[in-house]
C-alpha cells in the first residue's frame, strides 16, 4: 500500500469499501419497508399501513441515533466508568474488576454529587473543579454560558433585525448586499473558527494588523482571559446574524403594505410603526428563532473549543466545552460516567429553559390554537 | 554432454525449490496491519514504506493501513475503541506517556515475552509500569532541542543572555525576522527550565510537587522572557514557531526531535536544510542547563491483536528496531537516535545526531506514570496565566498545586 492523502486513489478506494454499504443500506431498506408494508397491510390490515411504512426508517433513525445514545448516555452516568475501572466495562481490557456492580443509584448520585461538589470522606468541602482550576465550577461555568448565550442573542437579534430592515428597503444592489450577508451562514462554521483564529494572532492577525494601521497597539487576544472571551463572541455573532436576518426579512417581506399606509395615513411616524406593526407582525418569528438560537448558543462547542479551547487559564470556557474538555480534552482524566452525569445536568437545565420560555413567550401558541 | 545438461538443469531445479520452500516456510501468512501513529505524517510515509520493504520477504502480500493521529486524539480513540470493545489497531505507534494511559486502562499486551528487551537498553525503563513491558522504542529522544537557521546565526548562543543578545541582533538587522520562537504556553516546553533550576514533578516521596522554588523560578523566567526581555512573540504556538522556522522567519526555535525529517527536507523547509543546527538549551544563570523530558515513540500492541496478526505485528517491530538497515532508514533516516546499542554507535557521525544525542544525555527520563497527566494539566492554566501576565510566579505554582491536588485525588 502506498501512504497518500487525499488522491484520486485514496477516493476510489474508500468509495469502493463505502458504496457497498451504502447501497446494502439502500436495498435492506427498501425490502424491509415492503414486508413491513405487507405485514401492517395484509397481517394488521390498517388502513394506515403506508404512512406507517414511510415514517418507518425516520423512526428507527431517530431511535438508533437519538434515544440510543441518550438512553445509553444517561446509563453511563449510573456508572463508575473512568479509565481505572475500563478491565470492567470493556470486554477487550485486561485486568481485575474491583467493582461489586457495574450500575447503581449510588454510582449515580456520586456522579452527579461530583458535578457540583468537591467532597471528601461524605464532607462537602466547595465547589468541585469540573476541569483544574477555580474558574471551572459549576456556578462560575453557568454564569459565563448565562453571558455568552445572552450576549450572541441580544447581537444576532439587534444586528440581524437591523439588517433586515436594511435589506427590506428599496436599496440597490440588494441581491448582493444579501448574498454577502449570508455568506458566514455558508461556511462551514469550523472552517470560520480556524480562519478568525488566524485572525486574532497576535502578530499576524488581521485584527491587530488593522489596529496597527490605525497607530494602535498590538493585542494578545487569546492571551488575555477576557480579551478571549470577546474574541470568540464576536466570531459567533458574526456567525450568527445571517441566520436572523433571513428569517426576520421572511417575516418583514410578509407584512402586508397596508398595515404601514393605514398607520401613515392615521399619522404614525416610522418609530411607531416599527414598535406597533413591525415587531408585533415578527413576534411569531421572533419566539421560535430566540429559542433556538438559545439552544444552540448554550450548546455550542466549536467555536470557543478551536478559537481559544476554553483558555486561556479555563476562563473561556463554557458548560459544554467544559464538559468535553472533562471528557475527552487535554486535561480529561476519562471519568465518563461522571461526564455522562454532566451532559445530563446542562441537558435538563437547557430542558426547563425552553419550557418555561416556551411557554411564558406563547412561542407555540399558533400551533397549539390550530 | 547432454545428458550432463540435463542433469546439472535437474539439480539446480531441485536446489531452487528447496531454497524457495524454505524461504516460504520463513516467510510469514500475508495479513494486513493497522496502525495508528502519532508520530507525525513525514515520519509516517516512512514508517509505511519500510513495512512495504519488510513485507516483501517476511510477509509477501501483506498490507498495511496507517493512520495518522494527533497524540491527543489517539489517546481519545485508543480509549472509545477500547471502551467499544472493537476497532483497536494492531499496532499503537506514539509517545511514552500515553502507554501508562493504556496500560491503566488495560488495553495493552504486556511484551515482556514478545520482544527482546534487553535489546533496547536506552529507554526501555519509559515503557515499563509495574515491572511489565508495554512498548519497544522505534527510537530514543523524543526530546527538545535549541534549533537554529545558521544563514541567520552565525554563532550558536551558549547562555540565555547569549541567545537574547543573539536575538534582538537578528531582530535589528532583519525587521521581518523573528530572533527566537517557541511553544509558549505549553507545559512540555516549560519544563526543562523547571528541570534546569533544580526542580522536578515528584518529590522522593513520590508525591508531585509543583510548587517549589524551581518551579517559580521557571515561571518567573519565562515570563520575563516575554515581557522583560520581550525576546519571544506576544503569541506563539507550536504551529507558529514550526511554520515560521521552516520558512526562515525565525532564526532559532526550541523544538523536538520528531521534526528534524521535515527540517533536513529542503522541500518542505526550503529556508533549512543544510543551514540546520542543533544544540543543547544554553546556560541558566545558575550554570545549568534546562533539561528537557526524554523518552522517545514507542510501538505498543493492543490486547485485541492476535493471530498472524499479533506475529506480523511483533516480527515487523522487531525488524523495524533492530534490523541495522531499517534503524539507518527509519530512525537515523528521519533524524532520530536509535533505541538500540549497535547503531547508535555510528549515528554518533552525523552532526545533527551528534547533537541531538549529547541533549539526550542532559534530559531527564519521561516515567510512564499515568499521574503524569495530573502535572501536565495542572500547570498548563497556571502557565497560561503567567504568560498572559495575569498570575505571578508564586500564585502559579501554588494555583498549580492545588489543581494537581485535585486531579490526583479525582
Amino acid at each position: 500500500m502506498e501512504f497518500s492523502g487525499l488522491d484520486l486513489n485514496t477516493v476510489i478506494q474508500t468509495l469502493t469499501k463505502i458504496l457497498p454499504i451504502l447501497v446494502g443500506v439502500l436495498v435492506g431498506s427498501l425490502a424491509l419497508q415492503f414486508v413491513l408494508y405487507q405485514f401492517l397491510h395484509k397481517v394488521v390490515k390498517t388502513k394506515h399501513a403506508l404512512p406507517y411504512t414511510l415514517l418507518a426508517p425516520a423512526a428507527i433513525a431517530i431511535v438508533a441515533f437519538l434515544l440510543y445514545p441518550l438512553g445509553y448516555n444517561t446509563l453511563l452516568a449510573f456508572s463508575e466508568l473512568k479509565r481505572s475501572t475500563f478491565p470492567c466495562y470493556s470486554p477487550v481490557a485486561i485486568g481485575e474488576c474491583e467493582l461489586t456492580h457495574l450500575y447503581g443509584l449510588d454510582y449515580g448520585f456520586a456522579n452527579f454529587r461530583d458535578v457540583f461538589f468537591r467532597v471528601r470522606d461524605g464532607e462537602i468541602l466547595g465547589w468541585g473543579r469540573l476541569l483544574r482550576t477555580a474558574d471551572s465550577t459549576f456556578p462560575v461555568l453557568l454564569q459565563r454560558t448565562a453571558l455568552w448565550t445572552g450576549l450572541n442573542v441580544i447581537f444576532h437579534f439587534t444586528i440581524g433585525l437591523g439588517l433586515a430592515l436594511l435589506m427590506n428597503q428599496k436599496i440597490r444592489f440588494k441581491g448582493i448586499y444579501r448574498s454577502l450577508i449570508v455568506l458566514p451562514w455558508a461556511i462551514p462554521s469550523v472552517i470560520t473558527a480556524l480562519t478568525w483564529k488566524q485572525e486574532f494572532h497576535a502578530q499576524y492577525g488581521f485584527v491587530n494588523v488593522m489596529i496597527s494601521s490605525f497607530g494602535g497597539q498590538p493585542i494578545s487576544w487569546l492571551d488575555d482571559p477576557v480579551l478571549a472571551f470577546v474574541a470568540v463572541v464576536f466570531v459567533n455573532v458574526w456567525l450568527g446574524v445571517p441566520f436572523y436576518m433571513v428569517m426576520l426579512l421572511g417575516g418583514l417581506q410578509s407584512i402586508p403594505a397596508d398595515f404601514y399606509e393605514a398607520a401613515h395615513i392615521d399619522g404614525a411616524n416610522a418609530r411607531q410603526s416599527f414598535w406597533t406593526i413591525t415587531l408585533p407582525m415578527l413576534r411569531p418569528i421572533i419566539i421560535p428563532a430566540v429559542t433556538l438560537d438559545v439552544i444552540w448558543t448554550f450548546n455550542k462547542l466549536d467555536i470557543i473549543f478551536i478559537i481559544s479551547g476554553g483558555g486561556p487559564q479555563e476562563k473561556t470556557n463554557i458548560l459544554v466545552s467544559a464538559l468535553f474538555n472533562a471528557a475527552f480534552g487535554p486535561a480529561a482524566t476519562q471519568q465518563l460516567g461522571f461526564a455522562a452525569a454532566f451532559s445530563i445536568v446542562i441537558f435538563f437545565i437547557l430542558f426547563i429553559f425552553a419550557v418555561i420560555w416556551i411557554t411564558s413567550s406563547g412561542g407555540l401558541k399558533e400551533i397549539y390554537d390550530r | 554432454m547432454k545428458r550432463t545438461l540435463v542433469v546439472a538443469l535437474l539439480l539446480l531445479t531441485v536446489v531452487l525449490g528447496a531454497v524457495s520452500s524454505v524461504g516460504a516456510q520463513d516467510a510469514l501468512p500475508a495479513f494486513n496491519l493497522v496502525v495508528w501513529s502519532s508520530d507525525g505524517e513525514s515520519n509516517d510515509v516512512v514508517l509505511v514504506e519500510q513495512f512495504n520493504v519488510w513485507a516483501e520477504t517476511a510477509a509477501p502480500g501483506s498490507t498495511i493501513e496507517l493512520v495518522s493521529k494527533e497524540t491527543e486524539a489517539l489517546r481519545n480513540d485508543i480509549l472509545t475503541a477500547g471502551l467499544a470493545g472493537s476497532g483497536l489497531p494492531d499496532l499503537i505507534l506514539g509517545p511514552n506517556d500515553a502507554i501508562g494511559v493504556f496500560e491503566d486502562a488495560g488495553l495493552l499486551q504486556p511484551l515482556d515475552e514478545l520482544f527482546d528487551i534487553s535489546l533496547y537498553p536506552f529507554n526501555i525503563g519509559a515503557a515499563q509500569v509495574g515491572g511489565m513491558t508495554y512498548g519497544v522504542p522505534t527510537n530514543a529522544g523524543n526530546h527538545l532541542m535549541l534549533m537554529v537557521n545558521t544563514s541567520l546565526v552565525s554563532e550558536i548562543p551558549q547562555t540565555w543572555e547569549e541567545l537574547i543578545a543573539t536575538a534582538r541582533a537578528v531582530e535589528e538587522a532583519n525587521p521581518e525576522i523573528q530572533g527566537f520562537a517557541y511553544n509558549l504556553n505549553e507545559p512540555f516546553w516549560f519544563l526543562p527550565f523547571v528541570h534546569g533550576f533544580g526542580g522536578s514533578t515528584y518529590a522522593e516521596d513520590g508525591s508531585m510537587v509543583l510548587d517549589g522554588e524551581a518551579w517559580v523560578s521557571a515561571y518567573q523566567f519565562v515570563h520575563d522572557l516575554k515581557f522583560v526581555e520581550e525576546v519571544v512573540p506576544q503569541e506563539c504556538d507550536y504551529a507558529c514557531a514550526n511554520d515560521l522556522f521552516k520558512e526562515g522567519s525565525v532564526a532559532m526555535i526550541l523544538n523536538g526531535d520528531w521534526a528534524l525529517s521535515e527540517y533536513l527536507d529542503v522541500e518542505k523547509s526550503p529556508a533549512l536544510g543544510e543551514n540546520l543546527a542543533v544544540a543543547a538549551w544554553p546556560t541558566l544563570a545558575n550554570g545549568a542547563h534546562p533539561m528537557p523530558f526524554t523518552a522517545g515513540k514507542f510501538i505498543s500492541i493492543p490486547t485485541t491483536t492476535a493471530d498472524a496478526q499479533l506475529a506480523g505485528a511483533v516480527a515487523f517491530t522487531t525488524w523495524l528496531t533492530t534490523d541495522a538497515a531499517a534503524v539507518e532508514t527509519y530512525s537515523i533516516g528521519t533524524g532520530r537516535l536509535p533505541a538500540i546499542t549497535a547503531v547508535a554507535v555510528d549515528a554518533m557521525t552525523d552532526p545533527i545526531l551528534a547533537a541531538s544525542n549529547a541533549v539526550l544525555a542532559t534530559g531527564v527520563g519521561m516515567p510512564a506514570d499515568p499521574t503524569l497527566r495530573c502535572m501536565w494539566d495542572s500547570v498548563r492554566p497556571s502557565l497560561e496565566g503567567v504568560m498572559s501576565d495575569s498570575m505571578t510566579a508564586e500564585d502559579a505554582a501554588m494555583e498549580s498545586q492545588i489543581a494537581a491536588e485535585a486531579c490526583l485525588e479525582g
